[in-house]
C-alpha cells in the first residue's frame, strides 16, 4: 500500500473507484483487501463498505472452496460409476459365456439322450443367457455414449440422409414414407447424433399401426437459444402415464413376444440429447401417433 | 397340508412362470395354477372369473417389473375391482427387487399381504400356506 502523507483516505470519487476495482478483484478471486485497507476510508460509512467487502471476499472464498471440493467429489463419483458399469459388464460376460457354451454343448452332445423336458430346460437356459448377453452389451453401449468424443460441425440433412440409407431395407419392407424438411447445421457428437436419429426413426417404424403404412416426418425449428427437432410418426402412440418411463433403461411397454428388444433405445436417445445439453420429450396419444421433440443448443 | 383351489401367477418372464407353476404343482397344494404374462391379462382374468362365476384364485403372486402395466399399476387397478373380489384373494408380491423402497411401498398397501424375493422356493410356499391359510381349515 502506498503512503500519501499521514492520511491515506481517498476522496469520494476515488473511493468509489477503489470499491469498484475491489469488487472486480473479488469476483476474480484476486482481491488483497484486508484491515490495512481501512485507512482508505475517510468516514464511518466508507469504513462499513470496506468491512462489507472483506466479508464478501471471505464468504466467496469459502463458497469457492466448498464448491471445488464438491466438483472434485462428483468427478470422482462419475468416473467410479463409469468404471463400475464398464467393469461389471465385462466381468459379467465371462461366467455368462460359460453358461452359454456349456448349455450349447449339452444340447449338441446329449440331444438324443435328453428327453423333451430336458431340451425345454436347455432352451430356457440358452434363451435367457442370450438375453442377458444382449442386456450387458447394451448397458455397455449406454455407458460409452459421449465418452472421449469430439465436437464437430454436423450437417443434419446429410446425417439423416445417411441414417435413412442405412435403414433402406427395413423402410422398403414396410413401405415407409419419410419426409425430411430442411434441417440445420449443429455442433455435436456425430456418431451419437446419428444414433439418435436412427433410434427415433426405427422406433417410428417398429411401433407402426397394423395395416397402415408408416409415415414419418423429420423437421427442425429455430428456438431462442436452440434448435427444436421434431420426429413425427403415425404409429400406435404412447399413453400419457408412460411418457416419462419410456426414457428409462430397459423399460418396455409391450411383451417381448409382441415387440422384440430390450427397451434401451430411448434411454440412449435421452443420454445423447443430454450430453448435448439438450432435452427430449414427446407428444402422443394412444392410437394417434407420436411426436418426439429434442432441443439442441446453438452454441454447444 | 392345505390345498388351495387356484393360484394365479402374474409375471412377464416365461421361464419364471414355468418354474413357479411347476413348483406349486409339485407341492400339490393347488387344484389349478394359472399363469398370466402381464398385469392387464391378470386383471382380465380376475374380472372374467367374477363375471363367469368361476372361482377366483385364492392366492396371487405378482411381479413388480413388467412392461406397460407394472406391479404397482396393477395394484392401482386391482383396488378398483369389486371388494368381493379382493376379499377372496390373498396377494403376495414376488420380485427380484432388493430395493428397500419397494418393500416398504408394498408393506404400506392394504391390498398386499406379503413381499417375497425371487427365487420362489418350496419353503417359502409352505410358509405362506402355513401363515395365511392354515387357520381356514380344510
Amino acid at each position: 500500500m502506498q503512503s500519501e502523507g499521514m492520511n491515506d483516505s481517498l476522496g469520494k470519487e476515488d473511493f468509489l473507484e477503489f470499491v469498484f476495482k475491489e469488487l472486480m478483484a473479488i469476483s476474480k478471486g484476486t482481491s488483497t483487501l484486508d484491515e490495512e485497507s481501512f485507512a482508505k476510508a475517510e468516514n464511518q460509512e466508507q469504513l462499513q463498505v470496506l468491512e462489507g467487502l472483506i466479508y464478501l471476499n471471505e464468504d466467496l472464498d469459502l463458497y469457492k472452496t466448498e464448491l471445488n471440493a464438491k466438483v472434485v467429489a462428483l468427478e470422482k463419483k462419475n468416473e467410479e460409476l463409469a468404471q463400475f458399469n464398464y467393469i461389471a459388464s465385462h466381468d459379467l460376460q465371462e461366467p455368462l459365456r460359460t453358461v452359454t457354451s456349456f448349455s450349447k454343448m449339452l444340447a449338441k452332445e446329449n440331444k438324443d439322450t435328453l428327453n423333451e423336458t430336458g431340451l425345454e430346460y436347455l432352451n430356457f437356459i440358452l434363451q435367457a443367457s442370450e438375453r442377458m448377453q444382449q442386456l450387458i452389451m447394451e448397458l455397455l453401449d449406454y455407458s460409452r455414449i459421449g465418452r472421449d468424443k469430439v465436437l464437430v460441425d454436423i450437417d443434419c440433412n446429410r446425417l439423416v440422409e445417411l441414417v435413412l440409407l442405412d435403414m433402406s431395407a427395413v423402410m422398403m419392407d414396410q413401405k415407409a414414407e419419410v419426409r425430411v424438411e430442411e434441417l440445420p447445421e449443429i455442433k455435436g457428437y456425430k456418431t451419437e447424433m446419428r444414433q439418435l436419429f436412427q433410434n427415433l426413426v426405427s422406433n417410428a417404424i417398429k411401433f407402426r399401426k397394423k395395416d397402415s403404412i408408416p409415415k414419418i416426418s423429420i423437421s427442425a425449428e429455430r428456438g431462442d437459444s436452440h434448435w427444436i427437432f421434431k420426429v413425427r410418426d403415425n404409429g400406435i402412440g404412447i399413453a400419457e402415464k408412460h411418457k416419462d418411463r419410456i426414457f428409462g433403461i430397459f423399460q418396455r411397454l409391450h411383451s417381448k413376444k409382441k415387440y422384440e428388444g430390450t427397451g434401451i433405445g430411448l434411454a440412449h436417445c435421452k443420454k445423447i440429447v443430454e450430453i448435448h445439453n439438450g432435452e427430449i420429450w414427446l407428444d402422443s396419444e394412444l392410437g394417434e401417433g407420436s411426436t418426439f421433440y429434442f432441443k439442441i443448443p446453438y452454441n454447444y | 397340508m392345505v390345498r388351495l383351489n387356484c393360484v394365479l401367477l402374474i409375471d412377464d418372464d416365461e421361464p419364471t412362470n414355468y418354474l413357479n407353476e411347476k413348483l406349486i404343482r409339485e407341492a400339490g397344494c393347488a387344484d389349478t395354477v394359472v399363469t398370466k404374462e402381464s398385469g392387464e391379462e391378470g386383471l382380465e382374468y380376475l374380472v372374467s372369473c367374477a363375471e363367469g362365476n368361476i372361482a377366483l384364485p385364492d392366492l396371487i403372486f405378482l411381479d413388480i417389473n413388467m412392461p406397460a402395466m407394472n406391479g404397482w399399476e396393477f395394484l392401482e387397478e386391482y383396488r378398483k375391482l369389486d371388494e368381493s373380489i379382493q376379499s377372496q384373494v390373498l396377494l403376495i408380491m414376488l420380485s427380484t427387487s432388493l430395493n428397500p423402497d419397494d418393500h416398504k411401498r408394498a408393506e404400506e398397501m392394504q391390498e398386499v399381504a406379503g413381499f417375497i424375493h425371487k427365487p420362489f422356493t418350496t419353503i417359502t410356499l409352505e410358509e405362506i400356506l402355513e401363515d395365511y391359510f392354515k387357520s381356514n381349515g380344510n
